[in-house]
């Protein structure tokens, strides 16, 4: 499955596809493997999660993405960690071109990628701007210099091996790309929370910003690329359910190359 | 960090396997401190309450306490609004959260203590003197435990944004696609070597530097620091 109909009746795409066979998997750092990359112990989740907001806003949510019939959402979910990190950094919004990212994982058609390749391309090339590049990738579109891409570079990125990595992560302030199995009944409730997954699946790629928890079961909000009109204001909550299995990994990024900002040079009055 | 002293709390919550009806919790949203002490005995059928401070100031570990559900928190030296998260947990391992309020005196809002040498009286500020960019220097190592819940105030970012305030984090070792320090912080980044992280810089729109000191423990205390200077 690479498409789903949604509780609007839109056609959403997917994109999220598993490596191939014989693949060898690129070596990440794995989380909680360095001293900058705590673990908390489950036990001390909910004491912390109470400290974030309920609900889903948070104050470093780029715009809502909308791959609109691409399967880019590996894409939309990398470049949109890029796009908060720089908010929380201070650094002035620029809007990133997932088609620019997904042009150079695609193997040159619309079949969706992996998200380790583009975890790679952000650590090492970096992503043009939409402005360059527009927002949906099409073959034969504009391609950004190098020379831009390098000012939107992650500078470190972590795998995250279980869900526990993954939570102690976003409570440590991390963004995240957490590939999972889209069922087709994954619509939010109220809360914003996905059921259980029944039905048909297909592998997608959302970027993860802030810890849930409602009654003894946890989450993750996450933040989709099928514009705003679905979910909570384009938002949902990931229950730990539905963390069955990697599907391209669960990845952690922190920071992103710091070109400077707009605190002005002192001057004599 | 105190999460990690209630381990043991959530760990029996969290070990129970069976589900059951999630438990109660009765409090008052709003409590009026009428003495030192406030204290009180929700009615609840949890069989542990975890107080988890919103705004800065702890209340005694309920785990310390011979009924492990009651609320005692010392008012000495406070004034303000101190909002707490009230987390009970069932025998069969359900969670419920409620928050309340306890109001200390007249005052507003919390007036804790700040986090580092400021002006005792500083002047009513003039435009020049207002803050416009909030710089934060930081090991980001070292960072991490509190970060996550500093991004997310709600309560920070209205402020900022309100009162037309860029912010800045920066490591303390954060170079450009040039290999330097980048130019808008680079004196911050000077500044800030050899002393505490994260430090805390609060400069007017001229570029000047008003304010600088230690990083406050929580976003309650930084918003209580930008209202000095007039954010």
């Amino acid at each position: 499955m690479n498409r789903v109909i949604d509780h609007n009746g839109v056609e959403r795409w997917l994109g999220n596809i598993e490596p191939p066979v014989g693949h060898i998997a690129k070596a990440f750092t794995v989380y909680g493997d360095t001293p900058d990359a705590p673990m908390f112990a489950r036990s001390e989740w909910p004491a912390m999660i109470v400290k974030f907001p309920a609900g889903p806003d948070w104050p470093y949510l780029p715009y809502v993405h909308d791959q609109d019939g691409i399967g880019q959402c590996n894409a939309d979910a990398t470049v949109t960690m890029a796009e908060s990190c720089r908010l929380s950094q201070g650094l002035p919004f620029v809007a990133l071109s997932a088609a620019d990212l997904y042009d150079r994982i695609n193997g040159g058609q619309d079949q969706g990628s992996i998200l380790e390749d583009a975890i790679e391309e952000m650590l090492e090339r970096g992503v043009g701007t939409v402005a360059t590049c527009g927002t949906l990738w099409k073959r034969g579109m504009v391609k950004a210099p190098a020379a831009e891409r390098v000012r939107f570079k992650f500078l470190e990125a972590y795998w995250c091996p279980t869900f526990d990595h993954h939570m102690s992560a976003v409570l440590a302030g991390f963004r995240l790309n957490s590939g999972i199995m889209w069922y087709d009944n994954y619509t939010p409730d109220g809360d914003g929370w996905l059921p259980k997954g029944t039905g048909g699946a297909g592998g997608h790629s959302v970027f993860g910003y802030k810890p849930a928890m409602r009654g003894n079961q946890f989450g993750i909000w996450h933040q989709n690329s099928w514009e705003s009109r679905w979910g909570i204001g384009g938002r949902c909550v990931f229950p730990e359910a539905a963390y069955k299995g990697q599907v391209g990994g669960w990845f952690a990024v922190r920071s992103v190359v710091d070109e400077g900002g707009v605190v002005p040079p002192e001057r004599s009055a | 960090m105190r999460a990690s002293i209630h381990a043991a709390f959530f760990a029996v919550a969290f070990a129970a396997t069976c589900q059951g009806q999630g438990p109660s919790i009765e409090i008052p949203s709003e409590i009026k401190a009428t003495g030192r002490w406030v204290r009180l005995s929700p009615k609840t059928d949890a069989v542990g309450v975890l107080y988890v401070a919103l705004d800065g100031e702890e209340a005694f570990p309920s785990e310390e306490l011979k009924d492990p559900r009651r609320f005692l928190f010392d008012t000495k030296g406070l004034n303000g609004r101190y909002r707490f998260a009230a987390i009970g947990a069932s025998a069969t391992g359900e969670l419920v959260r409620v928050d309340f309020v306890v109001i200390v005196g007249n005052g507003p809002t919390p007036t804790p203590p700040g986090p580092g040498p400021m002006p005792p009286d500083p002047k009513p500020p003039d435009p020049a003197g207002v803050v416009k960019f909030l710089v934060v220097v930081e090991e980001t190592a070292d960072a991490t435990a509190a970060r996550g819940i500093y991004l997310a105030d709600l309560t920070l970012a209205a402020r900022l944004k309100d009162k037309g305030i860029k912010i800045r984090v920066v490591d303390k070792d954060v170079v450009g696609t040039d290999g330097k320090p980048p130019a808008d912080v680079a004196r911050f980044i000077a500044d800030a070597r050899d002393k505490p992280l994260a430090r805390v810089y609060l400069v007017d729109e001229k570029g000047k530097t008003i304010f600088a000191g230690n990083m406050p423990a929580d976003p309650a205390r930084l918003i209580e620091l930008l209202s000095r200077f007039g954010g």
